[in-house]
């Protein structure tokens, strides 16, 4: 939850406001060290390209409305997913154009990168990685959020309770039932 | 422990000193999984999942939503550069940065109340592309009405030019 030095920097140059070329300079590392990030995050847990993006917008509007009074006692990336949780939240609640099923389009699997240079490999791993990619867009959002949190961004307990604003022990009851549940969908998977 | 003791913790367990067991409940356990193979079996297949999961490529913002976010800073630099520095007292507020903030986002406040602003003469036009319709609202209303202060100065030339051709008439 500690932000890092170059980090508790950045957020001195944000807040300070006196120079409007230093804060830009800030403000730009900012959304390059976070921007995939947030994207990431708002793209799984919406699995549509263009409310992810909307999401994303929405996202760094709030954070810059945010910043002035943001303290760094949390990190900043810790910050940023949980304004993308509150606010991928209010769209799923509001019903966004949303994958439902296996069969659905699903813009995470439209999207992913092919990190294998060989093509065959390429084509073996992306069935294995559309495969996850589709188990995880069918758990509850919910699950999802903590198990992204967990296994794709590596936050603690205690930073996704704080991202999701709820208690450490829920964290843990919903990853066990996030990874039941992905167990189970890629029971003939191996990694 | 029982295996369903032992499975009820095979995810704090999988996730090591961040998974917050306390060290007897993890002997207890390691002790347990070194007897039944049902439950080593269950490990692995959560751990697979688990590292399926980790395998996944990290997902890159496309350039134009970092374009839209890098836009948005400039804007809200320009009217910093514009205001002479904001100082903590005199804040730029952007247009684009209205709606709600759930609390959980915000910290104790601290703002000063919002200063009032001159009325907007005009309008502003609706935006149009993708971008600029990302940025919607982004648009500033006019904090300094030139136009107002053009027509100020042609409403007395005007003025001015009546008097002088009064002044001729009646001499």
């Amino acid at each position: 939850v500690t932000p890092t030095a170059n980090e508790a920097q950045l957020v001195r140059r944000l807040r300070q406001r006196d120079d409007a070329d230093d804060w830009l300079d800030a403000w730009e590392a900012v959304v390059t060290q976070n921007g995939s990030r947030v994207y990431g995050l708002a793209l799984r847990m919406l699995r549509n390209r263009e409310d992810a993006e909307d999401a994303t917008q929405e996202v760094w509007q709030r954070a810059l409305r945010g910043l002035e009074r943001f303290r760094g006692e949390s990190s900043l990336a810790t910050w940023l997913f949980r304004i993308t949780m509150n606010v991928c939240s209010s769209r799923l609640e509001a019903g966004s154009r949303t994958a439902s099923g296996p069969d659905s389009k699903d813009d995470v699997v439209v999207e992913m990168p092919d990190p294998a240079p060989d093509p065959e490999r390429r084509t073996a791993g992306r069935e294995v990685r559309e495969a996850v990619e589709r188990a995880l867009g069918t758990l509850d959002p919910a699950f999802r959020s903590t198990v992204i949190l967990r296994e794709l961004e590596g936050l603690s307990y205690e930073e996704i309770a704080e991202v999701l604003d709820i208690p450490v022990n829920t964290v843990k009851t919903r990853l066990h039932r996030a990874r039941r549940e992905l167990q189970s969908a890629l029971a003939g998977f191996r990694p | 422990m029982t295996c369903n003791d032992v499975q009820a913790r095979l995810s704090e367990w999988l996730d090591g000193d961040t998974g917050g067991l306390i060290a007897a409940e993890r002997a207890a356990i390691a002790a347990h999984l070194e007897t039944c193979a049902e439950c080593r079996g269950e490990l692995d297949r959560l751990k697979d999942a688990s590292a399926l999961v980790r395998a996944l490529p990290r997902l890159h913002a496309p350039a134009y939503v970092q374009g839209r976010a890098l836009a948005l800073g400039r804007e809200y630099a320009e009217e910093m550069r514009e205001r002479g520095g904001a100082r903590g007292e005199d804040v730029p507020r952007i247009a684009a940065l209205s709606g709600e903030m759930r609390v959980a986002e915000m910290p104790p406040p601290q703002m000063p109340p919002p200063r009032p602003r001159p009325p907007a003469p005009m309008q502003a036009p609706a935006p149009t592309g993708r971008i600029s319709q990302a940025v919607a609202g982004h648009v500033r209303s006019p904090r300094h009405p030139r136009g107002r202060n053009v027509r100020l100065v042609l409403a007395a030339a005007v003025a001015a030019a009546m008097l002088g051709l009064a002044y001729l008439f009646f001499r």
